[in-house]
Formats: structure tokens, sequence, C-alpha cells
């Protein structure tokens, strides 16, 4: 497999595999650290997912860590989370980018710059919902008020998305 | 038939971002929101980009006859492009066949369209363009394929360095063209002062000798005539290793990129050539002249298939030649049955030349059961037997020279020409 990759995939393995690492430490200096096995088993599951980024391994790599924040975490909100959400999305944009196409397949400049910018203004998400929960803090308004709106979008999002019948689904 | 399918993108976004969002309305984590917030927009993008329109993909090549070495572009046409915002393309690597880029994979945003580059590294027929296509819809939410295009046939035609030889054929007997004659004629070759005939024309007078001489005299020439070539090529084997236009030459390399060459010569001298392929299929192009005629004989050399003929044996082969014709035998002359077809040529009169096609460095290819001392022995032996039949082809006046290029033929053939001018000893009845 090496033997075929391009600089640029071989830059794309190294964001895959690093990103899920990078959010599940994102939190140490803040006193949120992790255990070594966890951190042994994320690592273990990043590799496999740099090694295989068009196949689910990811998904439980990113799903460790998105555990470990729930678990340890708990509803502290430090600033790593901002660090430790783009990690993710770097993974992911990095695997969605490397799954374009075999291992030979060199990045394709413009879509990696596409995907850049998605990526920069997705994640700018991230610190706006930061900053927002962390104003609401002290308010009469729970956390959950905020999980629930986000919830419900999602719903409406996924059930639109699924549900809208198109050409394709109607045998056209 | 494909469709769109959902990708491993897609499905990682929605079950990560679900699992947190679920954790996080259990549990209570704001901190977890945050995380997977923008996985949940990426999904949620995605599923909206989801395709409704079935595209239609079909590859195209620029040319369909191309010479070795040269290069053209398999374009990829898809319809419609409204759901599509990537095209991924891997092209089938094939024998003799260069791609740019070189591992012949390419992606490429769908309004920005690339080709690859495809260049046949040597003559014969070859399929191009044959790749797998991937399309993905905007987001990678949806890949559609990958599907296998198939490609093109393409006729790689020998490439043949043009040269302009300088040297008469031997026989010349056309009506019009560049060699000088034998015979007197209307051309400009000086041949000799002659008493004036009625029909010569008033400024062929040479009024110097026929004031001397008391009656008219005029200037004579040689006509000019177009001459008769018959290619005959041996393609009962392919010996040495082949690597392409730029690579090693195997024994059918070099006779075929020697018999375009030859060819390409000749009919732009405006003579006539003939082609005959000692193959399996027999391949044959009558005598004739013009860029067309050149062009019919290319294609032929390019559908050559080596192997020995099923119908009839290589030295019972009727060569169709034209009287005067000279002959070029373009073989490695390791059959028995070459070496007597040649002989049977001279034998009747025609100027024979043989082009030596073997390699130097050519090594015939032995099964792995086969004891490699015993086999190289065997080739010793072999080269040994070919190069009696060399010498004595040689002895019975058939001049044997190895292809060095497009000049090759220029000093025998100077050499026959001057030959056939020589005055020939009559044995008729005393």
């Amino acid at each position: 497999m090496t033997s075929y990759l391009t600089p640029g995939g071989w830059a794309l393995r190294a964001v895959i595999a690093l990103g899920p690492v990078v959010a599940l430490l994102a939190a140490t200096p803040e006193g949120f650290a992790p255990p070594v096995w966890l951190i042994v088993l994320v690592v273990l599951a990043s590799l496999g997912f740099a090694y295989l980024p068009e196949q689910y391994i990811g998904s439980a790599a990113m799903i460790l860590v998105v555990g470990w924040w729930s678990i340890d975490v708990r509803d502290a909100m430090p600033l790593a989370v901002v660090v430790a959400s783009g990690g993710l999305l770097a993974s992911h944009v990095a695997a969605t980018l490397a799954a374009y196409g075999p291992r030979a397949l060199a990045p394709n400049r413009p879509l990696v710059l596409r995907w850049l910018r998605r990526g920069v203004l997705v994640w700018l998400v991230a610190p706006l919902l930061w900053l927002t929960i962390d104003a609401q803090r002290g308010h009469t308004t729970p956390a959950s008020y905020w999980v629930a709106g986000l919830a419900v979008a999602l719903v409406v999002a996924v059930t639109a998305a699924t549900l809208y019948p198109t050409s394709l689904d109607q045998g056209t | 038939m494909t469709r769109w399918r959902a990708t491993a993108a897609l499905s990682r976004a929605l079950t990560v971002a679900g699992v947190g969002i679920g954790v996080a309305l259990v549990l209570g984590r704001p901190a977890v929101v945050v995380l997977v917030a923008p996985l949940v927009i990426i999904g949620a993008a995605a599923l909206m980009a989801k395709p409704r329109t079935e595209p239609r993909v079909s590859a195209q090549t620029s040319y369909a006859v191309l010479h070795e070495g040269q290069g053209t572009t398999a374009r990829l046409r898809v319809e419609p492009t409204d759901d599509v915002e990537f095209v991924t393309r891997v092209c089938a690597s094939a024998a003799h066949i260069a791609l740019k880029p070189t591992n012949g994979c390419l992606g490429h945003l769908v309004e920005d369209p690339v080709p690859i580059l495809v260049s046949p590294r040597r003559w014969g027929q070859r399929r191009i363009g044959e790749e797998k296509v991937g399309l993905f819809s905007p987001w990678a939410g949806y890949r559609w394929g990958p599907v296998a295009l198939v490609g093109r046939e393409v006729s790689v035609l020998p490439a043949s360095a043009t040269f302009r030889s300088a040297a008469a054929a031997p026989n010349p007997i056309g009506l019009i063209g560049a060699h000088r004659s034998r015979r007197d004629g209307d051309g400009t070759e000086f041949s000799s002062i002659r008493e004036f005939h009625s029909g010569d024309r008033m400024r062929r007078i040479n009024w110097r000798v026929s004031l001397r001489s008391s009656a008219l005299h005029v200037v004579s020439t040689r006509s000019e005539e177009d001459t008769a070539i018959l290619l005959v090529v041996d393609a009962l084997a392919d010996y040495g290793l082949s690597g392409g236009i730029d690579g090693t030459q195997s024994s059918l390399d070099v006779a075929m990129r020697a018999a375009g060459a030859i060819a390409e010569q000749y009919i732009r001298q405006g003579d006539r050539v003939s082609l005959r392929v000692v193959s399996p299929h027999g391949e044959y192009v009558g005598y004739g002249a013009g860029s067309r005629h050149l062009r019919r004989i290319l294609g032929q050399l390019s559908r050559v298939r080596p192997g020995v003929p099923h119908e009839v044996s290589v030295d019972r082969i009727d060569f169709r030649t034209a009287a005067g014709s000279m002959v070029v035998v373009l073989s490695p002359m390791l059959s028995e049955g070459m070496a007597t077809a040649a002989v049977r040529l001279l034998r009747r009169g025609l100027p024979v030349i043989v082009v030596d096609t073997l390699p130097a460095d050519a090594a015939p290819t032995v099964s792995s059961e086969t004891d490699p001392t015993i086999g190289r022995l065997a080739w010793r032996m072999r080269l040994v037997e070919r190069r009696q039949v060399l010498d004595r082809l040689a002895a019975a006046g058939c001049p044997v020279v190895p292809w060095n290029g497009p000049r090759t033929l220029d000093v025998i053939v100077r050499r026959l020409a001057r030959r056939a001018q020589l005055p020939r000893a009559g044995v008729g009845a005393r």
C-alpha cells in the first residue's frame, strides 16, 4: 500500500490518524486526562482509520473520543472542546478526501481547497456554540435546552432529506 | 445498473453526530454538542445534496490511428452534471501504453475536466481508454459507480524516420519517376551524343558537334522512371524483448519500423511499393503509390501478429512480384523457409536484399522447465546455423545487411544499380 501513496496521500493519512488523538488529548492541559489504555485504543483505531479511510473503523475511533468526553468531562465546558471538535472534523475531512479514489490517486488541489474552506466554515460553528453555551451558564435556561434544539434540527434535516422523493427513488 | 449510494463519509458523519447528540441529550453534556456540531452540519449538507438525476458517462479519444510514440487524450463526458461535484477516473494499465498521470489515477472537479494523456509505445492494435469511473455528489454524501468503460481500439503504426535516398533503383521499369533508366528518353541525365533522328526535339541539337561533323547531332538523355519495391516481412516469430519505441527492440520491432521507413521513402519518391507479410494471416498490400497507399501499408503492418502460416509452407508462398521489382526481405533469417524463399526470388532474376532484423542481444524465451544451460547452447547452435544461411545467401548474390536506420539500403541499392547497368553477356546459341 505504502509504495503507491503520493505525498499528498501521506499528508491526508497523517491528519486522519492525528485527528482523534488530538481530540482525545486536547483537554489534558485543563485537567481532563484520559486513561492510557484509552489513548492506546484510540491511537490503534486512528491508525486503522488512516489505513482504511473508506471503512467504518473511523466511526469507532471518533465514538471512543465522544464517549470519553461525555463520561469524563461531564457537564464541564472547557475551551479545549473547540480544539477537539477541530481534530475530529479535520480527521473526517481528510478521510473524505482520501476516500475519493484509490490510494494512488493524488489529492486534487481545487477539491482540497474547497474542503478546506468548507471545513473552516463548518468548524466556526464550534466556537460560536461554545460561546453561546458559555454565555448562558448560570442563567435559568438549562444546557439540555440547547441540546434538545440541535437534536430537533438534526432530526428535521435528516427526515426531510430522507423522505423527500427524488426521481431516482421513483425509478425514473 | 449502478446507482447512487451513500458514502462511508456520510455514514460516519451521521453515526458520530447521532451518537454524540443522543449521548448529550440523555446525559446532558453540552460539550459533546460542540464536539460533534461540525459533523452534524456536514452530514446534513451531504443529505441535502442527495442526487436526483442519473448520470451518463462516456469516454472519448481524439484519434483512431496513431504512430508509436505519439499521444492522444482520453476525455470523459458526464451528463448531466447537476448532481456531480467530483469525478474519479482510474485507467487500466496495459502493455506498451504510457499514461499521464503515470499511475492512471485522475480526479477532477466536474466543472474543470482534465484529460488523461495516453501514448502507445509499440506498434500494433491497442485498446486505449479502458477505465473505471466514479462520481461523487456535493459534500461527498453519495457515490455513483465505479463503472467500467470499454476503451477504443486504436491502430498504432510503426514509427518511421523519414529520409531521402540518393541511390537509384537497380531496375526502374515504370513510366515516370525519379530513377535513372537504362533506356534513353526525356530525362536530365546525359547519355550520349548521336545523329539526329526524326522526332528528336530541336532544342536537343548540339550545334557545335553538328557543325564539325556536317550532320545534325543531338544530345540524348536517360529517361527517368519509377520502380517497384516488394517488402517481404518475416513475422514467423518475434525474437528479443520489446521495450517500445524508446526501449529495446525485438526482431519484429526492427522489421516493422524498417518496413515502414522503406515504404515511406520509396512512396515519397513516387515509386510503387507492395507488402507481403509471412504470418498466419498473410497480410498483403498490392503495388501502389501515394500517401493513401502508404497508410494502407502501415495499417497492415500494425495488424501483424507473429506466427507460422497454416495454409501454405513458407518456401511455397506466392509473393506476387511484378517484373523488375526490387525485393527487400526483412527477416531474422532463423527460418530455413525464408532463406529458400529469398533464393527463389533471386533465381527469378529479381534484385533481392535481405535486411537482418535480429537484434544483437536477442535471446529466445525458454520455459522454466528447460535447463538454462541447454537453452543457451541450443540458441548458440541456432545462431551458427543462421550464420551459414546468411553466408550462403550472400554467396548466391543476395546482399545481407543489418538494419542500421533509414540509410541502410543506400549503399546496397547503389551497388545493385551499378551491377544492373553493366552489359550482360549473351548465352544464346552460337
